[in-house]
């Protein structure tokens, strides 16, 4: 069977913009996540991991002109992108033959919002805008100014989005449909997402606390995190090199709920169960896993449940970092692979942060940036719609 | 009261789209959270927002939600007893 | 590794639920609305009170495959949709820009997500399987279809492939409001509706036979005909093609469709399926329905012809496609 590496990436969240910034924060327990202060909302008191510039500034800084007018999904996925795609060191040629698979599930939400309020009072609207609602239009935009010209894709499965991606970009190559592909997800906050959650009492005003039994709720959080995967084939041809392997992924469906997890989280026991199958690893040659742990009451002792099936008694080091980017919904997967990616590089364990009674139905999560050995990461993200996936990520 | 909770029963089918029911198929004690309407946690919070949209009235906490929505006669009562 | 369709179910203008409503002929002539069968029929009733109609016609049709084929374990689960759930999505945002501080109905926000389709006919079989949305405008279905396919060469079977988009209040108004300040020659009328599959691996007499599917982007017309004259000849598509079934619609022939009939022998059947299912991010779905029912030789009793096949039951049919001159895919089929 082929392999799968990582040969690239690129990530900006509430932590920072680039690998280093993330990696720096993770293991000095900075958290990104502050009140309210670009999105446009009127409760500013709660707490969000939000990029702490608007859409503007942030396309002027990287003089991205042409970004200035577009949703912030396209400024914040340029960011990624480009730094994946240095880091991977590609040229023109080899982008131009690149796929691409994008996953985002609010899109161009935030032009949309402008343009309801003016349809709401009755004002003159600009149509082309709203040509950038649908979930397709970043990955195309980015596709084109990226020059990303091989297969091209979006996927949209709610929390799970990007973590789907990479597995899709893994099967194509595995498959021999394409030699290297650019995968991951991008959500920018939006005033959509954030009453959505509002509106379902899940989201704790104050800092969340994922795997403590006094959790309120999660923080949403915005981001982009982008990851070049390559066949081996690929890598040798141009030389590249490969900082991590793909080596196992699954997607099941808890089929119990439009949003809530099953009490004993069949689907993350089974997304969980297929990656670990489909890596060929013992369940003891896992060393850390980026658990979802969004800090809602339901998904924690869910997920701690579906762990304690899969593990026993024996549940590596675990942790969430949700604590530090707040909830990317559909960038969580990629951006989390990239946080797994850098407890790989640092062979260290990203501390769960917020802490005071841990949950006991499992051994509480890691607190400390301790040093340990670790070789395979076994990262998850959940979502509505049942939509359960894992991605095994390797050392090389 | 009666008058309320009729009110009550038309207003729940309505916002919970539960199609092809009417008011008198809904007990004044029936459980409204049990097999018979099937009804859920999202369910849950409809009600909430049907008590503060049309009467104004504020829940404190989940708790006070799961007495409140026991049956129509105790959302009436709530009712009544806060107005 | 040749992938089939086991069995196929659409809802679009045309009747095709077997109840009695004929074409759905809307008075207002801008878009077209589909024809919809009494869902109650297919869909238990204490799911059905959350769902909008994307979800209703994804559902319907799902349920329709499993009674024809009498299958419900399904390999893998795949939906492409171009806007969602839109509906739900207007109703949340206008909740959110009339009064964002008041108490907020979470039911349009949970039912928005763009996976509700998929999902629904997860929870209401109880299937584990894989389960995937695809929302990449007029590439939605095909990216669906090609993971369907790439599950049949993993060795899956019984892999339920779908598109659905539903028209909204907003889509029909802006789309109006386009069409109006922006002529050009890939707007159509503005439509709706699904298209579900069940694909096997598994040769079985008789069935459709999808030999190929092709996405594309182009730089430019003659970068187009490239590409067209390379599938052409990879298939030898001079001979032996009974029928393409265009993207279009008859009295306005796009012009990379026009393109494509160029490459064509003259004899050739051409049909258009945007004149029955309108214009919408999915609509190949339908499309591929339609080219399914007429390899099946069931007919089709509307006039979508430019060309009417000499064949009442044709054996190799070309899909062409495009999303408003971008997102293309060609489709071939046989039986």
């Amino acid at each position: 069977m082929k392999k799968v590496y990582v040969s690239g990436v690129g990530i900006i969240s509430a932590l920072g913009v680039g690998v280093a910034e993330h990696a720096r924060k993770l293991f000095s327990k900075e958290t990104g996540i502050a009140p309210v202060s670009i999105l446009p909302t009127k409760h500013r008191a709660y707490h969000v991991g939000e990029i702490k510039k608007t859409t503007q500034d942030l396309a002027e800084s990287h003089r991205w002109a042409e970004f200035n007018d577009k949703s912030r999904n396209i400024v914040l996925g340029a960011y990624a992108l480009s730094e994946a795609i240095e880091s991977a060191e590609l040229n023109t040629d080899q982008l131009n033959e690149t796929g691409f698979i994008n996953a985002t599930t609010v899109g161009g939400m935030d032009k949309t919002e402008v343009i309801h309020g003016q349809l709401l009072a009755q004002e003159s609207v600009d149509l082309s805008t709203y040509l950038h609602h649908d979930c397709g239009d970043s990955g195309h935009a980015l596709g084109n100014h990226f020059g990303l010209n091989g297969f091209r894709s979006t996927i949209s499965t709610a929390c799970s989005s990007s973590t789907n991606s990479i597995m899709q970009g893994a099967r194509m190559i595995k498959l021999g449909i394409s030699e290297r592909m650019i995968v991951g997800g991008v959500d920018a906050l939006s005033l959509f997402t954030f009453n959505g959650f509002r509106s379902l009492q899940i989201l704790d005003p104050d800092w969340c606390k994922p795997f403590d039994m006094n959790r309120k709720g999660l923080n949403l959080g915005e981001g982009a995190a982008y990851l070049v995967l390559e066949s081996e084939e690929s890598l040798q041809e141009r030389n590249g090199k490969a900082l991590a392997e793909i080596s196992g992924y699954g997607n099941a469906n808890d089929a119990f709920h439009q949003t809530a997890s099953s009490e004993e989280g069949n689907g993350a026991y089974m997304a969980m169960n297929s990656a670990i199958e489909n890596s060929g690893l013992q369940l003891d040659q896992i060393d850390y896993v980026n658990a979802h742990g969004t800090a809602t009451p339901i998904n924690d002792s869910s997920e701690g449940n579906a762990l304690k099936r899969i593990f026993g008694t024996k549940i590596p080091p675990y942790s969430s970092t949700k604590a530090y980017t707040g909830h990317t919904l559909a960038a969580a997967g990629s951006v989390e692979a990239v946080i797994s990616i850098i407890a790989i590089r640092e062979q260290k364990v990203c501390p769960n942060l917020n802490l005071t009674a841990p949950i006991e139905s499992i051994n509480p999560p890691a607190q400390d940036a301790t040093k340990l050995s670790i070789k395979h990461v076994l990262s998850n993200s959940f979502g509505f719609g049942g939509n359960c996936s894992s991605v095994i990520i390797s050392a090389v | 009261m009666e008058e309320l909770k009729g009110k009550l029963k038309e207003e729940i089918i309505e916002i919970l789209n539960l199609e092809g029911m009417s008011p008198e198929d809904i007990g004044n004690d029936q459980t409204l959270f049990g097999p018979e309407l099937g009804l859920d946690s999202i369910d849950a919070l409809e009600l909430i927002v049907l008590l503060e949209k049309n009467y104004g009235l504020k829940l404190k906490s989940a708790e006070q939600g799961k007495e409140v929505f026991k049956s129509i006669d105790s959302m009436a009562q709530f009712i009544e007893a806060n107005k | 590794m040749s992938v089939y369709i086991k069995s196929s179910a659409v809802i679009s203008s045309f009747n095709s639920f077997g109840s009695d409503v004929e074409l759905n002929e809307s008075a207002d002539t801008s878009f077209i609305q589909a024809n919809e069968p009494p869902y109650s029929d297919y869909i238990p009733r204490n799911l059905i009170r959350r769902m909008s109609r994307v979800v209703k016609m994804s559902i319907a049709c799902s349920s329709k495959i499993k009674n024809d084929s009498g299958i419900s374990d399904y390999g893998a689960i795949l939906v492409g949709t171009g806007l969602g759930c839109v509906v739900d999505s207007e109703k949340f945002l206008i909740q959110v820009s009339e009064d964002e501080t008041s108490v907020l109905s979470p039911t349009p926000f949970i039912q928005s997500t763009h996976n509700t389709m998929a999902g629904q006919i997860a929870l209401l079989e109880t299937q584990h399987c894989e389960n995937m949305t695809y929302s990449n405008r007029g590439h939605s279905f095909e990216n669906a279809l090609m993971d369907g396919m790439m599950y049949i060469k993993e060795g899956r079977d019984n892999v339920l492939v779908g598109g659905s988009d539903e028209l909204s209040p907003i889509v029909k108004e802006l789309h109006q409001k386009l069409c109006l300040s922006k002529p050009s020659a890939f707007l159509k009328k503005v439509g709706e509706g699904a298209g579900f599959f069940l694909l096997s691996g598994v040769a079985e007499k008789g069935k459709t036979r999808i030999e190929d599917l092709l996405t594309f982007e182009v730089n430019g017309k003659d970068d187009f005909k490239n590409k067209l004259e390379k599938f052409i000849l990879k298939h030898d598509l001079h001979s032996g093609l009974d029928l393409v079934l265009l993207g279009a619609v008859k009295g306005k022939i796009d012009p990379f469709s026009q393109i494509l009939l160029s490459l064509l022998s003259d004899s050739i059947g051409v049909g258009t399926f945007k004149e029955v299912s309108g214009e919408f991010h999915t609509a190949s779905a339908v499309g591929l329905a339609l080219a399914d029912k007429l390899l099946q030789g069931e007919g089709f009793d509307h006039d979508i012809w430019v060309n009417r096949p000499e064949k009442t039951r044709p054996k190799k049919v070309l899909i062409y496609n495009n999303y408003l001159g971008h997102n293309h895919s060609l489709y071939l089929l046989s039986v």
